[in-house]
C-alpha cells in the first residue's frame, strides 16, 4: 500500500464499480433462479400449510429458526469489525470493514425473513409489534421472542445508518468522477458532501458516536437471541453461559463469512494491494480467538451437565454426542473447535486455500450448532412419550438455499453500486504527500 | 528507545522511599487475626476470610500479568508505558502459592461435601483430587507467569547492565545469566513472550474457571451455573484494571513516569475500564436473568440468598451501584477519564466493590447467622494481605526497572491514533 497515490486508490476502488461482465450476470441469474425456487417453496408452504415442513410434535422449531439464528449471527462480524475494531484502533480493519458492514445489513435482511416464514400467515406479521389497538391486545412482553423483535430491528436500524453514514465521503468522491445516472445516484447518497473542514469535523464526531452506540448492540442482539432458548427450562437450552457464548459464536461465524466473501472479491477485482496477508492473518486470529471461546463453552456445558447431577441435563448431553444426531454433532465439533485450531500456525492463516476451507467449515459448523441446539433439545425433552425426530423437508431446504441466494443477490448488487472498500479511510493509511524541501 | 538520562534518573533502584516496617507489622497483624480466629472458635470466619483474600489478591496479581500478556498478543502500543507496573502485580504470586497450600488445611471447614460426600459427584468432589488438580493448575499458571515476567525483564536488565546505567541487585543479576548481547536477547525474549502470551491467557481462563468451580461453586455443592467460571475470570480483569489504575496513579509522581504515562494513557485505560464496567454488568446480568427467569430451585437458591435475604440483600444492592451505576455514569465523561485523580476515585470504588463482591460470593454460602460475619478478624486479615501485597510490590520495584525500556512496541514518538 505504501507506493500507492491517492489517485490510484480512487481508480482501483472505482474499478470495482465498472459495468459488470457477462460472468457477473450469469452468476446473478443463477442466484435469482435459486431465489425463485425458494419463493416457490414459500408460496407452496403458505398454500398447503406447515405440514410440508418436517416440523412435528415435539420438534416445533427446525431449519427455519436455525436459519434465523445463523443469519443473525453472521450479521455480527460486520459491526465488530467496523465499530469495535475502530474503537480499538486496529488498523487492519480499514480494508475489510466496508464489505463486512454491507454483509451485516444483508444478513439481517436474510435473518428477518425466517420469523416471517415461520409465522405461517405472513400477512399477520405486524402482530409481533406492540401497537395500540381497539381490543387492547398486547404482545407478551415477557416473551424473549418479543425482545427479539426489538433487538433485531434496532440492530438493523443502527447498522444500516452506520453503513450509510460511513459511505458519505466515498459517495462524494465517486459522484465527482461519475457521469450519467451514477452521478445522480452517488450524489443522493453523498448527502451534499463537499469535503469541507466543518463537514469532516461533524462526520468524524458522528462516526465515533455511532461506533460507540453500535458496540453494545453487538453484545445485546445475539444475547437476546440466545435467551429465546435459555429462558425456557428445556434441558440443553437453560444455561447461563448462553448469552456470551452465542455472541462469540456469532462473531466467529460472521468473521468466517467475511473471509469467504473477501477471498473471491480480492481475486476478482485484483485487490491484492489492499487486502494482504496482514488482513487475513488478523481475521484468522479473530476466528481462532472466538473458536477457542466456543470450545471452552462446549466443554463447560458438558462438564456441568455431568456435574449438575440432573438426569435430564445428563441425558440430553449424552444424547447430543451419541444419539440420533451424532453426525451433526461431531461435524459441528470438527468445524467449530478442532479445524480452526490450525490457525495457531501462521502458515494456515496466510494460506488463502486453507483459510477459505477452514472458514467454510466454520460456517457449516455454526449452522449445525444452531440446528443441534434447537432440534436435539426439542426431540428429547422430559417426557419419553413425547420424544420424536426431525428431518428437514424439501421445502425447508429450498427455503434455506433461497436465503443464501437472496443474501448473495443483495451483496453482489451492493458491490456494483457502492464502494466495497472505503476510499477515504484507505487514503488515511498513506503517508501524507509532502513537497521536497529545496 | 527511551533516553538514557531519563532511565538513570528515574529507574534506578531506591526510588521507592519510605519504611517497610509498618507493612510488616500490619501483615503480622493479619496473621495474628487469622490465628486468633482459629483458636477462638471463629473457624468459619477465619477460613472464609482467607479464601476471599486468596481469590481477591491472587486475582489482582494474575490480572496484572494477563493485562501485559493481552498487550503482547494484540501488539497494542498504548499501554506499554504501564506494562511493567502491571507485571509487577504478579510479584505477589509466591505469597499466593503459600496461601493456597494453607487454604487446603481448612478445606474441611469450607466445603460441606468433605464431611458429607455426595455420591453422584464424588468422582469430582473429593479432596485429594481437588487438591491435585487445583495444585497442578496453580503451578502451571504461576510457572507460565514467572516465565513471562522473566522474558519481559531480562532484556531490560541486560541492557542496563551492558550500558552500565546503574548497578543491578544480585537477584536481578540472576535474571541475566548467559547474556548474549542486547540485540539478540531483545529479539529472542520478545519473540518468546509473543508466543507465550496467548498460552498464558488461555491457561489463565482455564485455571481461573477451575478455581471458580472448585473453590467457590462447590461451597454450595448442589448449585451450578455454566457462566460462573467465565464470570469469575472476566470480573477479575475488571478488578485488575481498577488496581492497575490505582498503582499507576500512585507511582506516577513518585517515580517520575510523567514523561511517558500521559493523559492519553489514562484516557485509554479509562476507556478500557469503562468497557469492563459494561462487560461485568453484562456477565452478571446474563447469569442473573437466566436463573431468575428459569426459576428452578436448585439454581435460584444461590441468588435468593444474596439478593432477597438479610443480611446480604443491602450489600448486593450496594454492589449494583459500586460496580455498575456509579462507574458507568462517571466514566461516560471524557475529561474525567483524562484526570488521574478523578480516575483514581472511580477505580477505588470499583476496587472496594470487587472486594465486597468476592466476599459476597463466598460468605453467604458459608454463614448461617443473622448478623454480618465481619469484624476484626476479616478486617485485619484483609489489611494484612494488603500489606503483604505492598511489600512484595516494593520488593519488585527494588530489583526491576518499572518501565519496559527495550520494548520494541514502546510508543516514544508521541501519541498515535
Amino acid at each position: 500500500m505504501e507506493n500507492l497515490k491517492y489517485k490510484d486508490i480512487d481508480e482501483n476502488i472505482m474499478d470495482i464499480l465498472r459495468s459488470p461482465t457477462r460472468a457477473y450476470y450469469i452468476m446473478m441469474g443463477c442466484l435469482f433462479l435459486v431465489l425463485l425456487h425458494g419463493i416457490g417453496c414459500w408460496v407452496y408452504l403458505i398454500y398447503t400449510g406447515f405440514g410440508v415442513t418436517g416440523l412435528n410434535n415435539p420438534v416445533g422449531w427446525g431449519t427455519l429458526i436455525t436459519n434465523f439464528v445463523f443469519w443473525v449471527g453472521i450479521a455480527h462480524a460486520g459491526t465488530l469489525i467496523s465499530a469495535i475494531l475502530f474503537l480499538l484502533r486496529a488498523r487492519y480493519r480499514t480494508s475489510i470493514f466496508r464489505a463486512a458492514e454491507a454483509m451485516t445489513v444483508f444478513a439481517v435482511f436474510t435473518a428477518g425473513l425466517f420469523p416471517l416464514i415461520h409465522v405461517g400467515r405472513v400477512w399477520n406479521f405486524y402482530w409481533l409489534i406492540p401497537y395500540p389497538n381497539q381490543r387492547l391486545l398486547w404482545v407478551n412482553f415477557k416473551s424473549p421472542l418479543v425482545w427479539d423483535v426489538f433487538a433485531v430491528s434496532t440492530y438493523l436500524t443502527v447498522s444500516s445508518t452506520f453503513l450509510f453514514i460511513g459511505m458519505i465521503p466515498d459517495n462524494g468522491i465517486i459522484r465527482d468522477y461519475a457521469r450519467g445516472w451514477r452521478k445522480k445516484f452517488h450524489a443522493l447518497f453523498a448527502f451534499g458532501w463537499r469535503g469541507t473542514h466543518k463537514q469532516w469535523h461533524h462526520y468524524y464526531s458522528a462516526y465515533l458516536f455511532l461506533a460507540a452506540l453500535v458496540t453494545p448492540l453487538v453484545l445485546s442482539v445475539h444475547s437476546v437471541v440466545s435467551w429465546d432458548f435459555a429462558m425456557s427450562i428445556v434441558p440443553g437450552w437453560h444455561s447461563t453461559i448462553f448469552a456470551p457464548y452465542f455472541v462469540a459464536g456469532a462473531i466467529f461465524s460472521g468473521v468466517a463469512m467475511v473471509g469467504n466473501i473477501l477471498v473471491p472479491l480480492r481475486k476478482m477485482f485484483r485487490l491484492e494491494k489492499y487486502i494482504t496477508d496482514w488482513h487475513f492473518d488478523n481475521m484468522a486470529k479473530l476466528v481462532l480467538f472466538t473458536s477457542t471461546i466456543l470450545f471452552y463453552s462446549y466443554a463447560v456445558e458438558f462438564f456441568l451437565a455431568w456435574y449438575s447431577d440432573n438426569p435430564f441435563e445428563q441425558a440430553q448431553f449424552w444424547y447430543r454426542a451419541f444419539g440420533d444426531y451424532w453426525f451433526e454433532f461431531w461435524l459441528m465439533v470438527f468445524g467449530n473447535c478442532l479445524f480452526p485450531m490450525l490457525f495457531w500456525i501462521k502458515y494456515f492463516r496466510v494460506h488463502r486455500g486453507w483459510f477459505s476451507v477452514i472458514c467454510v467449515f466454520v460456517n457449516i459448523g455454526m449452522w449445525l450448532e444452531r440446528f443441534n441446539i434447537i432440534v436435539i433439545s426439542l426431540s428429547k425433552e422430559y417426557e419419553p412419550y413425547a420424544w420424536g425426530l426431525y428431518t428437514p423437508s424439501y421445502t425447508e431446504i429450498g427455503l434455506t438455499l433461497g436465503a443464501f441466494a437472496w443474501f448473495g443477490l443483495w451483496l453482489f448488487s451492493f458491490i456494483k453500486l457502492f464502494p466495497s472498500l472505503p476510499i477515504a479511510e484507505l487514503k488515511e493509511m498513506l503517508k501524507m504527500p509532502k513537497k521536497e524541501a529545496r | 528507545m527511551i533516553e538514557e538520562k531519563w532511565i538513570k534518573e528515574n529507574l534506578a533502584p531506591g526510588v521507592s522511599k519510605g519504611s517497610n516496617l509498618p507493612f510488616f507489622v500490619l501483615a503480622l497483624a493479619g496473621v495474628v487475626a487469622f490465628v486468633t480466629g482459629l483458636t477462638h472458635g471463629e473457624t468459619i470466619r477465619a477460613w472464609g476470610a482467607l479464601l476471599v483474600n486468596f481469590l481477591f489478591w491472587t486475582g489482582i496479581a494474575m490480572a496484572g500479568i494477563v493485562f501485559a500478556a493481552i498487550q503482547q498478543t494484540t501488539n497494542a502500543a498504548w499501554g506499554r508505558p504501564i506494562k511493567r507496573i502491571a507485571e509487577g502485580l504478579g510479584s505477589f504470586l509466591p505469597v499466593s502459592f503459600i496461601v493456597f497450600l494453607v487454604l487446603f488445611l481448612g478445606a474441611r471447614h469450607l466445603y460441606p461435601w468433605i464431611n458429607e460426600p455426595i455420591p453422584a459427584k464424588a468422582a469430582w468432589l473429593n479432596l485429594p483430587f481437588m487438591f491435585i488438580r487445583d495444585l497442578a493448575g496453580v503451578v502451571l499458571l504461576f510457572g507460565l507467569s514467572y516465565k513471562f515476567i522473566y522474558n519481559s525483564v531480562r532484556p531490560d536488565l541486560g541492557v542496563i547492565n551492558e550500558k552500565k546505567y546503574f548497578p543491578l541487585s544480585s537477584l536481578a543479576q540472576g535474571f541475566i545469566k548467559n547474556w548474549r548481547g542486547s540485540k539478540e536477547e531483545i529479539e529472542k525474549c520478545h519473540t518468546a513472550n509473543y508466543k507465550l502470551a496467548p498460552v498464558l491467557i488461555l491457561a489463565y481462563t482455564l485455571v481461573f474457571t477451575l478455581l471458580a468451580f472448585d473453590l467457590i461453586m462447590s461451597i454450595t455443592p448442589h448449585w451450578y451455573s455454566t457462566l460462573f467460571g467465565a464470570y469469575f475470570f472476566m470480573s477479575n480483569i475488571y478488578l485488575g484494571l481498577a488496581s492497575i489504575i490505582l498503582v499507576v496513579v500512585f507511582l506516577k509522581d513518585r517515580i517520575g513516569l510523567d514523561k511517558y504515562v500521559t493523559i492519553y494513557t489514562f484516557h485509554d485505560i479509562g476507556k478500557l475500564l469503562f468497557a469492563f464496567v459494561l462487560l461485568w454488568t453484562y456477565f452478571f446480568y446474563s447469569q442473573f436473568l437466566v436463573i431468575w427467569y428459569g426459576n428452578l430451585p436448585e439454581e435460584t437458591s444461590f441468588v435468593i440468598k444474596r439478593v432477597y435475604e438479610k443480611p446480604w440483600e443491602s450489600v448486593a444492592w450496594t454492589l449494583l451501584f459500586t460496580n455498575f451505576i456509579i462507574p458507568f455514569l462517571v466514566l461516560l465523561s471524557r475529561s474525567i477519564k483524562k484526570k488521574p485523580k478523578l480516575l483514581r476515585i472511580i477505580a477505588s470504588i470499583v476496587f472496594c466493590g470487587m472486594l465486597t463482591e468476592r466476599y459476597m460470593l463466598v460468605f453467604p454460602s458459608l454463614w448461617e447467622g443473622h448478623e454480618f460475619p465481619f469484624g476484626a478478624i476479616e478486617f485485619f486479615m484483609t489489611i494484612g494481605f494488603f500489606s503483604m501485597f505492598v511489600l512484595t510490590y516494593r520488593k519488585f520495584m527494588e530489583h526491576f526497572p518499572m518501565m519496559t525500556i527495550t520494548d520494541p512496541r514502546f510508543p516514544t514518538g508521541g501519541h498515535h491514533h
